[in-house]
């Protein structure tokens, strides 16, 4: 499975294999890992806060009750659901396991990881499910460790 | 006046700073985040509530007629009357020394500086110049992007 989710309490995370995508193994470089790993993060935040679920979808809108509350005026929050407050759930994924073709997207912070899981699963809040990629984001990160690699390899 | 300092240690090596437009994502970042923390009522400084304000003190916010800052309540610790302390929140950054520092700039209008101000209130009790475990990490990824950015420009 190219991109398998792994969705616990306490675990909450993405595994992706670059090598099953690719169709070949990623060549040995910190840096183009990195990359490709960086961009799989951007696109998730990116599509997040443009409003979007994993199946491309509006994300249910904010309660009255919420949008009235201080901590949303004091973030000066919209009524736009972008699952960003203080913004540190999204601005906190980060790689939290990597192999030669695989790497993990998730959270070293424990609270962060059970916010993440009680919007993916809607345990005490409405369900917004984000984490993950989608099949067309699956291909543009297909495409760009392409043109990475492809790139690498004519500079050597 | 808070600061934050980038360690550079290995970055020197590689003789890489980090970029203006950077450093203003930085401090405007860490601005926004004391402004909306302290006016949440947590203070970035303590990572905890401000204390709440004394009875007598709440009894004389009920008879001030304004102006009121964003956010004011009677009973509200969230260091918010006028907003005239937290509204001169400001950033500043030096590039070669790789700083980035927030200040209260300006008076009141009786003539106390906000810096004063910002002193006092964290005499009381209340300090909420500072920051978090979680903000430095958001900052550190900032700092990193920054940074792979560069090196990946760099000719071979």
């Amino acid at each position: 499975m190219s991109v398998k989710r792994i969705l616990s309490k306490n675990d909450v995370r993405l595994k992706i294999n670059m090598k099953e995508i690719l169709g070949r193994e990623l060549p040995n470089s910190d840096e183009i890992r990195d990359a490709i790993a960086q961009k799989a993060i951007d696109m998730i935040i990116e599509r997040t806060q443009s409003g979007k679920d994993v199946r491309g979808k509006p994300f249910k809108e904010y309660s009255k009750e919420y949008m009235g509350s201080d901590r949303f005026k004091a973030f000066g929050k919209s009524s736009k659901v972008d699952l960003t407050l203080t913004g540190d759930m999204l601005g906190l994924l980060d790689v939290v396991g990597e192999s030669k073709n695989t790497f993990e997207l998730g959270w070293t912070d424990d609270t962060e990881n059970k916010k993440a899981y009680n919007h993916n699963v809607g345990d005490t809040l409405p369900r917004r499910e984000f984490f993950n990629l989608q099949k067309k984001e699956v291909e543009e990160l297909r495409r760009f460790a392409e043109r990475l690699i492809d790139g690498a390899s004519k500079d050597k | 006046m808070a600061q934050v300092k980038i360690n550079r240690s290995a970055y020197d090596l590689l003789n890489v700073k980090v970029s203006a437009k950077t450093l203003i994502v930085l401090g405007d970042f860490w601005k926004q985040r004391i402004y909306s923390f302290t006016k949440s009522g947590k203070s970035l400084a303590t990572n905890a509530k401000l204390k709440p304000l004394s009875k007598s003190y709440v009894s004389q916010r009920a008879k001030y007629k304004g102006p009121f800052g964003a956010l004011f309540g009677i009973k509200k610790s969230n260091l918010t009357r006028t907003g005239q302390m937290l509204d001169s929140l400001k950033n500043t950054q030096n590039i070669s020394a790789q700083t980035v520092t927030i200040k209260l700039s300006g008076s009141r209008d009786d003539g106390v500086t906000n810096e004063q101000v910002a002193k006092w209130v964290a005499e009381q009790g209340r300090p909420f110049l500072g920051l978090d475990e979680k903000g430095r990490q958001r900052m550190i990824q900032i700092v990193l992007r920054d940074l792979r950015r560069q090196l990946k420009k760099r000719p071979r």
